[in-house]
């Protein structure tokens, strides 16, 4: 079931942005952590600290300051079709169609012909039978961020970094689509990594859940959640262990937020 | 679906409705030609004086009651005919008739100026016959045989090679019948491109009916001031019947030289600037450093106006024809590059992002981000520039080329012959307006994804 690649390293990652006027926003500093193959983590922390930033690093869209990232022991340089990206906001491709957004990894990479097959499978999956020759205006914001999720998944990448994507999904889709993408999950072995504001989601699907502090990110704690899964979907969501997990991951984060919160006082 | 969905409809009330199968509106344009056209018949004409016989403006009229009458009809069966339009039978009429023209004239072919032209519309003419009756025979090229615009090629070959070849088939012994062809011809034609055009005909007639009565009435008022009552000076404002004896007079050297001329001049013009223009746009806004060195040209030479290069052009190119293509291809090639650069430089750079994580590479981005997404700017490009060259079209004839609509114009001007002057016009005016018109429909083939940047 686990697939022995896609093991993520960070070696005390920092990262610096130079605004315009000269300024310098240190998003992460000295990060370091390593991820298994196969494993299943999710990235929850106060907004703006830093969590799109690493997934952008992990994917080659941006280099460090400092430090080191590597997958499977090679260091990251660029893109690549081994780490799928679903960015925060959906970003289709206004001129072609769902059905070519989905197929356009596939096309790009000169597999179609052989994996025709997949890109409807993939459309299917994520509840938009029917849809395939709309284009990207005509469509809700739920309904992309899913064609964008597809899009991602239909590369069948070592590793997903997934940022938020089920943001913009009503309850109950959000839920089905937890349990899609566990299931992609136990079949392939990909490894995940999540950036979710939802403490309930990462506790339901993740194997660990990194919290991180205010900007310049650090890890502050990694949680192992240890509660048993069931067969078909995540962890029942009232269970008394889940709910002390969220409990302890809330207190985690407020206590961050709340030392956020004293430095702008002081 | 629901249950409710499902539960049937209550009963439609089972009498027939009575009703006018056509909006009163639609009417109007045949009103405004039975008005003019007392008008025309009633009134004393007082150019008489020069030329007794100009009633060039009562056969316009008749055409036009033809037309009207014509589309009215179509309107009122739309459902019919446009089934009939679709429809194999049309097809095969059509395209027999033209066949049977092309066996007919082929033994004289040979001796006409425009044999060429002949020859190939004979030839496509035969081939479509083929078509049509091997379908009628053959299941497996039926459903292709069956598309609506099949029917309207061999009308438009069928007129296209009378008018090429009107001087040879009006001294033959069949030359009524081919007449009488032409006109059914021209009205089915008309009728079928309308058809493709509209999506419905009879809302269409209603919705234009007014203006376009208006329109005729402009041109009865019009008559009425220049032939009737000479209200204007004759030279600059000649009457209708003169403008259209025109056409009678020089269709062939209209058409067949002026405007045939002008269309494959533009043609090489606009080609040449496009694929210029475009390539170096994707080069300025694409590359670093390609930008440095084309981009400073871009900007100094770009603006320098058309006519501005005329005594430059005369002396680059030996032949005036090359020139003249010159002139109109500096205006496209700058209009377009301008744009295609900066329609590639605005590209969203997440879409490239997307993409490098998707397994693109740097000129797979190029190819199937950067192009289309800057689509819609080189389409923009390409219309101001398509609007421009009419103007350098007219530079670029003055040019020693002594030929083409624009030529035609200021040389009819130049002998104080107005209506010339007036005959060319409509035809460049018609010109331009198909040839936007054509570039309109390509762009919203092409930009379908996109809801319409400019609309014309
Ligand atoms: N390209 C950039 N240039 C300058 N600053 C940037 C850039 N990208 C991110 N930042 C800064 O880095 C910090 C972290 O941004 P990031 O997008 O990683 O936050 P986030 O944790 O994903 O927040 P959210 O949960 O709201 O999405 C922010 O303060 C942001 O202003
Ligand atoms: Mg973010």
């Amino acid at each position: 079931m686990v697939s022995a690649t896609g093991a993520i390293i960070a070696k005390n990652v920092s990262k610096t942005f130079t605004q315009p006027d000269g300024e310098e926003i240190s998003a992460l500093s000295n990060m370091g952590l390593r991820i298994e193959p196969g494993e299943f983590v999710c990235l929850i922390g106060p907004s703006g600290c830093g969590k799109s930033t690493f997934l952008r690093l992990v994917a080659g869209l941006i280099q460090p300051t400092s430090g080191e990232l590597f997958l499977d022991e090679k260091p990251i340089a660029g893109t690549g079709a081994d780490r799928g990206l679903v960015s925060q906001d959906p970003t289709l491709f206004p001129w072609l169609n769902v059905y070519n957004n989905v197929a356009y990894g596939l096309k790009i990479r000169k597999v179609f012909n052989e994996k025709k097959a997949d890109a409807q499978t993939y459309i299917n999956l994520v509840g938009l039978t029917g849809f395939e020759r709309s284009y990207p205006h005509q469509l809700s914001g739920g309904m992309a961020q899913r064609v964008s999720l597809a899009r991602a998944l239909v590369n069948e990448p070592k590793v997903l970094l997934l940022d938020e994507p089920l943001g913009a999904l009503d309850a109950f889709t959000r839920m089905n689509m937890q349990d899609e993408i566990l299931r992609i999950w136990k079949e392939r072995g990909t490894t995940m990594l999540m950036v979710t504001h939802d403490v309930d989601e990462a506790i339901y699907l993740a194997d660990r859940v990194f919290v991180m502090t205010p900007r310049p990110a650090k890890i502050e704690q990694v949680i192992k959640i240890e509660i048993g899964r069931n067969p078909n979907h995540g962890r029942s969501r009232d269970d008394p262990d889940f709910l002390l997990m969220r409990a302890k991951i809330l207190q985690i984060l407020n206590f961050t937020g709340h030392k956020h919160a004293l430095e702008y006082n002081l | 679906m629901t249950d409710a969905a499902r539960v049937p409809s209550p009963a439609i009330n089972p009498r027939p409705r009575i009703s006018l199968r056509i909006d009163p509106r639609s009417l109007l344009p045949l009103a405004a030609i039975l008005v003019s056209f007392l008008a025309e018949t009633l009134l004393p004409n007082h150019e008489k004086l020069r030329n007794p016989d100009y009633t060039e403006f009562r056969y316009l009229l008749g055409i036009l009651t033809a037309i009207f009458a014509a589309l009215i009809a179509a309107a009122v069966w739309e459902g019919d005919v446009r089934k009939a339009a679709k429809s194999r039978t049309l097809f095969t009429i059509s395209s027999g008739a033209m066949a049977l023209l092309a066996v007919l004239r082929f033994g004289g072919i040979s001796q006409s100026k425009y044999s060429g032209f002949l020859y190939l519309s004979a030839a496509v003419g035969l081939l479509l016959f083929v078509l049509a009756v091997s379908s009628l025979f053959i299941e497996r090229i039926r459903a292709l045989a069956a598309k609506p615009g099949w029917a309207t090629i061999s009308l438009l070959l069928f007129l296209l090679f009378v008018i090429v070849d009107h001087e040879a088939i009006g001294g033959s012994p069949y030359a009524s019948a081919v007449l009488a062809l032409t006109v059914v011809d021209i009205l089915a034609l008309l009728v079928s491109l309308v058809l493709m055009l509209v999506k419905s005909l009879s809302v269409a007639l209603a919705k234009r009916g007014v203006f376009i009565a208006a329109l005729i009435l402009f041109l009865g008022v019009l008559n009425v001031v220049t032939a009737k009552f000479l209200l204007l000076p004759q030279i600059y404002f000649p009457s209708l019947s003169r403008v259209i004896h025109v056409y009678r007079e020089e269709f062939n050297f209209l058409f067949l030289d002026c405007l045939l001329n002008s269309f494959i001049l533009l043609c090489q013009g606009v080609g040449i600037g496009l694929v210029a223009g475009v390539v170096t746009g994707i080069l300025v806004g694409w590359s670093q450093r390609w930008n440095y060195w084309l981009n400073p040209f871009v900007r100094i030479l770009g603006p320098i106006p058309t006519s501005t290069w005329v005594p430059l052009a005369i002396v680059m190119f030996s032949r005036p024809r090359s020139a003249a293509v010159f002139v109109i291809a500096f205006g496209v090639w700058f209009q377009i590059s301008i744009l295609t650069a900066s329609g590639i430089q605005n590209v969203k750079k997440s879409y490239y992002e997307v993409s490098s994580t998707l397994g693109a590479t740097e000129l797979q981005n190029l190819f199937h981000i950067a192009i289309p997404d800057a689509l819609p700017s080189i389409f923009l490009g390409f219309f101001n520039a398509t609007c421009s060259s009419f103007a350098a079209l007219v530079v670029a004839e003055m040019l020693g080329v002594k030929n083409g609509l624009g030529w035609y114009i200021n040389w009819q001007k130049e002998m104080l012959a107005y209506p010339g002057v007036y005959a060319g016009l409509v035809i460049m005016a018609g010109f331009c307006y198909v040839f936007i018109t054509i570039q309109f429909k390509v762009r919203d083939k092409l930009l379908s994804w996109q809801k319409g940047v400019i609309k014309w």
